[in-house]
């Protein structure tokens, strides 16, 4: 089956004029399936990590939102320990008018913005609301040993 | 490097997105077995044994109905599998009507630079555009191919989320005034 011309064009734009700091790579023997890497925001507990993360867009994408998540370990409220993330454009708030471009950009701007009243991962969502600074520390210990090339 | 599988102490690429793109649902095989060796359930009741799963729902939520009757949750549960089993969930977008009743934006108004949002291809690379303006935003245009299967499934428009049935839609054109334009754009 043809891979349909927008999937085309948004893998050329992604690789001709890539976003600082996010890296897709379409596999070659499905293009539907990316390897993708974040570099965690600066000023974040993730800053100085690279996060290692599969994309795959489903049959119907655009119509329906990509599939995506973590690979390498995270501390984070909002992605669970399999590496899922809570995020509402991923989910009910999806548009075809969204691209993989945008939602790796919203992922990296989560990173930047843990939200803990929106937990996927309950356990760290209540230790960040509990022990703030201490959340922050295992996040970066966390960045350092799992996520530091 | 250590992979997923190592960290998380999975066996290889059980959990990848790649094989298996779609979470799996539960087996109900062998609720289905267990089911028909239920001295309560007659075996002659179960035509086929190896059918769908969407037989074996129905099988479980009859024999749950049989068993528990008077648990309001269970009940509304064994509707909710029996409705499943029956066609799946209902589909929530416009109907046919409303996606005739698009504004259809002539050719002539069209420019190389305008994109529709959904293809990311300009409209005037197709030789005969059927491009439509959706009633939230006058810039709010797509190609009819691409934006009819999201509004069969949805509500909003991809731009701006605007629910469009909350809004009054104008009225459809008549038909033969509708089909007099459309001569005149592929004449
Ligand atoms: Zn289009
Ligand atoms: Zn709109």
């Amino acid at each position: 089956m043809a891979l349909p011309k927008r999937i085309i064009k948004e893998t050329e734009r992604l690789v001709a004029e890539p976003v600082p700091g996010i890296q897709a790579i379409p596999h070659d023997d499905n293009l539907r399936y990316f390897d993708v890497s974040i570099h965690g925001p600066a000023q974040s507990p993730y800053e100085g990590g690279v996060f290692k993360l599969e994309l795959f867009l489903p049959e119907d994408y655009p119509m329906t939102p990509p599939k995506i998540r973590f690979l390498t370990k995270i501390y984070h409220p909002n992605i669970d320990r399999l590496g899922r993330i809570c995020l509402d454009v991923l989910k009910a708030n999806w548009s075809p008018a969204l691209q993989i471009r945008t939602i790796l950009l919203s992922i990296q701007a989560l990173l930047g913005a843990p939200n803990p009243d929106d937990p996927l991962a309950n356990d760290v969502a209540q230790r960040w609301k509990e022990d703030e600074p201490g959340a922050i520390a295992t996040a970066r210990e966390w960045t350092q040993t799992h996520a530091t090339p | 490097m250590a992979t997923y599988e190592d960290d998380h102490n999975l066996p290889a690429s059980s959990t990848s997105l790649k094989p298996v793109p779609h979470r799996p649902r539960p087996d109900l095989s062998n609720f289905f077995s267990s089911l028909s060796i239920t001295p309560s359930t007659p075996s002659t009741q179960s035509t086929d044994p190896t059918s769908s799963a969407s037989s074996a729902f129905t099988s479980l939520a009859r024999a749950w109905q049989q068993s528990i009757e008077g648990n309001d949750v269970l009940e509304s549960l064994i509707e909710q599998l029996i409705e499943e089993a029956q066609g799946g969930t209902k589909v929530k977008g416009v109907d046919q009507q409303f996606l005739d009743g698009l504004e259809r934006i002539p050719k002539k108004e069209l420019v190389e630079a305008d994109i529709c949002p959904i293809c990311n291809t300009s409209f005037l690379l197709d030789q005969y555009p059927l491009v439509v303006r959706l009633p939230c935003h006058k810039s709010h245009v797509f190609d009819l191919e691409c934006i009819s299967p999201w509004l069969k499934l949805h509500t909003t428009c991809p731009l701006d989320r605007i629910d469009l049935t909350k809004k009054k839609t104008p009225p459809p054109p008549p038909v033969d005034e509708e089909e007099e334009d459309w001569d005149d754009n592929y004449g």
